[in-house]
């Protein structure tokens, strides 16, 4: 048998949030390590059938998590459940030759083959589940949390199926809520009324007349040169100063006006976390997080940002079958259209605009590693499937998916390994290309980054116990990347020794970077054009505490015109 | 153009004065160049090309008062040095800064009305900067006092914007 995991591997039921014990625990790293061996085995990605289901392995909370969380994660339609405490029987994996597992529910009683896949919870190292791709349905509720923080997986050290299954673990963290540093609330703030009564008490009132008097005077359009010179996030805001100025911010005109501006700064996406299912946007104009709702966005299962474009941010569920699009800031959402595959398998998503803006419409594309593509168009309101990929480009096209697409004047690059390179669409006329460039050596959790129509790759170099954070920029006649720029030294010692992985949360000119070892969770941006490094305040909800994991994210630029 | 005109006679020029009357009947000397920086003093001095002598010209300025009309003519003059030389933009908006950031916020409504009205536009995009960069962290109550703006809005108008985007309300300044 070429199967060398070819020995049944139990999984205890139960129906709590934890599972106790090290005998579980023993058990699942026997099952973890098992797979690994399993996809060292076959290499590449098992087949798959219709309906997945998931098993979430969590490694990173070591206590109970609020109900709330357990909710989030429990409702994931399809997602499977095996859960905790009241456990009532005996589920049995048996892997099988072509990547299908048989497994056997003795509780329900459930019996039968099905594909077996590996997924990490994408980008992120504490989460590892396992998808049973098929419609069987372990039983409801299906998260197994593992409550020890000395839990920890070998590494899969081949490269490519690192990337490919985003199969990483952090190695023995120890409780990750130990590591957050607390940060004092925001101070409550006083209006400026209260606190200037003191102080003004003395002055004259008619100064503060004569001030009022100067800018009630003043000509509307210079009103409007102030305020379109405000960053974005305060027109929501100063949408409540008076009337006025709140149609003015609504009207058509001024959005004109604002989207004549030249873009500064993209904004970022992410999730946490603590709270998959609310986004934390980073506005670096103000350094600031924002923490907006979605009401519209589904809470029932968990939703990456992935793609953006004009103002848009286009997500996807973690089971990869619906997407959805948003413009985080006015609340605009649209859910796209069922997709026709039947196969829910990992896909790489890029996203472009038609023309200046939304309002001409935008395109969406998948890709996944069998060649498989969609795109989706917003003005049919439809995905179509153009085609399939040339034959001069490598079959299957190991994706990686910790780098996301990037867009350069209608054209989208993804990177792809074996072989080592950038395979591109062009929107406009549908042509897939692909182009072999060797990746840097010694590198690692590399990601595409795009600038002004410059290509660049954004990656870790590790010598020795030496780990910085390189930038190259593709050659685009030799095909080579040439190093640009590192990150400075004095922030690069600091991981001095230490396993550092690193996630890409945007790659729009300007780059989130998340840097993550052990003990240490730092947020860092580049600006490519001006090639400044700067270190991005903790993510604190309002009146929270805690400093938040940004666990992915994707890059935008704000657009109150916008519109999904 | 007048405007050519002017910067190929720069140097001749700026000997010659004008006269500039302000809203409050102040008169102040400038030099020319200074002058046709302004556009209501250029209209007027292409209308009045004919006259022989410029300093025998009064260009009447009925919006700008003399102690503004005197925080301006150094500031241009200034400005107008610098840009004639070779320099980086740096050193511009350096100089900017320094302009810009003794000024009270009385004193640089002042001004933005002044520079609107003289047509200095690059005076403008400094002062438009800075307010906007006064405000753009401040509460809302703050920037109606800053701006002297009248709340009006119900009570229930107001709750219902600020729930729509609660994240925007965050994390703003003291006042």
């Amino acid at each position: 048998m070429p199967c060398a995991w070819n020995e049944q591997c139990r999984v205890r039921k139960k129906r709590a949030l934890r599972v106790r014990g090290m005998g579980e625990l023993a058990m699942l790293r026997q099952l973890i390590g098992q797979l690994q061996q399993f996809l060292q085995l076959y290499g590449s990605f098992p087949p798959h059938n219709t309906d997945s289901c998931f098993l979430y392995f969590h490694s990173h909370q070591h206590q109970q998590l609020p109900e709330e969380q357990t909710h989030q994660l429990h409702s994931c339609p399809h997602e499977p459940i095996l859960t905790c405490d009241e456990l009532a029987g005996t589920c049995t994996f048996v892997p099988l030759d072509h990547g299908m597992v048989r497994v056997h529910d003795s509780q329900s009683e459930v019996q039968g083959q099905f594909p077996l896949d590996i997924y990490a919870y994408p980008f992120e190292p504490d989460y590892v589940f396992l998808a049973l791709s098929s419609s069987y349905r372990i039983s409801e509720g299906s998260s197994v949390f593992v409550n020890s923080h000395r839990w920890c997986l070998p590494e899969v050290d081949d490269g490519a199926a690192d990337d490919y299954y985003g199969f990483v673990m952090a190695a023995g963290k120890s409780g990750s809520c130990k590591m957050l540093e607390p940060v004092k609330p925001p101070p409550s703030k006083r209006s400026r009324k209260e606190r200037n009564r003191g102080k003004l008490a003395g002055s004259t009132s008619t100064a503060e007349a004569m001030e009022q008097e100067i800018w009630k005077e003043f000509p509307e359009d210079l009103y409007e040169a102030v305020i379109a010179r405000l960053p974005i996030a305060t027109f929501f805001r100063f949408r409540s100063v008076c009337q006025k100025w709140n149609s003015l911010l609504k009207s058509h005109s001024f959005s004109q006006h604002c989207a004549q501006v030249p873009q500064g700064n993209p904004w970022f996406y992410t999730i946490t976390h603590e709270n998959v299912n609310s986004g934390a946007m980073y506005d670096p104009s103000l350094k600031k997080w924002h923490h907006p709702t979605i009401s519209s966005l589904p809470t029932k299962m968990i939703i990456l940002p992935v793609a953006s474009a004009g103002g848009l941010v286009c997500f996807l569920d973690i089971g990869h079958r619906n997407f959805y699009v948003c413009n985080p800031l006015t609340q605009s959402f649209k859910e796209l259209p069922a997709r026709s595959v039947k196969v829910w398998s990992r896909v790489a998503v890029g996203m472009t605009l038609n023309g200046n803006s939304t309002s001409s419409g935008y395109k969406i594309l998948w890709v996944g590693c069998d060649g498989e593509y969609e795109i989706y168009d917003s003005l049919r309101n439809s995905w179509t499937r153009p085609g399939s990929m040339p034959s001069n480009i490598k079959l299957p096209v190991s994706l990686n998916f910790r780098s996301q697409a990037v867009s350069v004047d209608g054209i989208l690059y993804f990177m792809r390994s074996d072989p080592e390179g950038i395979v591109s669409y062009n929107m406009v006329t549908g042509v897939w290309k692909q182009f072999i460039i060797p990746t840097p050596l010694h590198l690692n959790d590399h990601t595409l980054a795009e600038c002004g129509g410059r290509i660049m790759l954004v990656g870790l170099l590790t010598k020795n116990a030496a780990t910085c954070v390189c930038i190259w920029e593709l050659q685009k006649m030799t095909l080579l990347w040439k190093e640009v720029d590192r990150m400075p030294n004095i922030w690069c010692l600091d991981f001095y020794g230490k396993h550092v992985r690193m996630t890409c949360l945007g790659n729009k000119g300007l780059l989130m970077l998340s840097l993550r070892s052990r003990q240490m969770n730092r947020l860092v941006t580049y600006n490519v054009m001006s090639r400044e490094w700067l270190k991005v305040p903790g993510c604190v909800v309002p009146r929270g505490r805690k400093r938040q994991w940004i666990a992915c994210g994707t890059a935008f630029h704000p657009c109150l015109m916008a519109t999904a | 153009m007048a405007s050519s005109s002017s910067s190929s006679s720069c140097s001749s020029s700026s000997e010659k004065k004008i006269t500039l009357k302000s809203s409050d009947g102040e008169a102040l000397n400038v030099e020319k160049n200074v002058a046709l920086e302004f556009e209501p003093a250029k209209g007027f001095l292409e209308d009045n090309s004919e006259e022989a002598d410029d300093e025998a010209i009064v260009v009447p300025l009925p919006n700008v008062s003399a102690a503004v009309l005197s925080e301006l003519i150094p500031y241009v003059k200034q400005r107008l040095e610098l840009s004639a030389k070779p320099v980086q933009k740096k050193l511009i908006k350096a100089f900017d800064d320094q302009f810009t950031r003794h000024l009270s916020d009385d004193k640089l409504g002042e001004l933005m009305l002044a520079a609107n009205y003289l047509g200095v536009n690059y005076l403008l995009d400094v002062l438009c900067d800075v307010t906007a960069d006064r405000i753009k962290n401040k509460s809302v109550e703050y920037v109606r006092e800053f701006l002297g703006i009248q709340n009006d809005f119900t009570p229930e108008e107001e709750a219902e914007l600020r729930a729509q985007c609660p994240w925007a309300f965050e994390g703003v300044d003291q006042d």
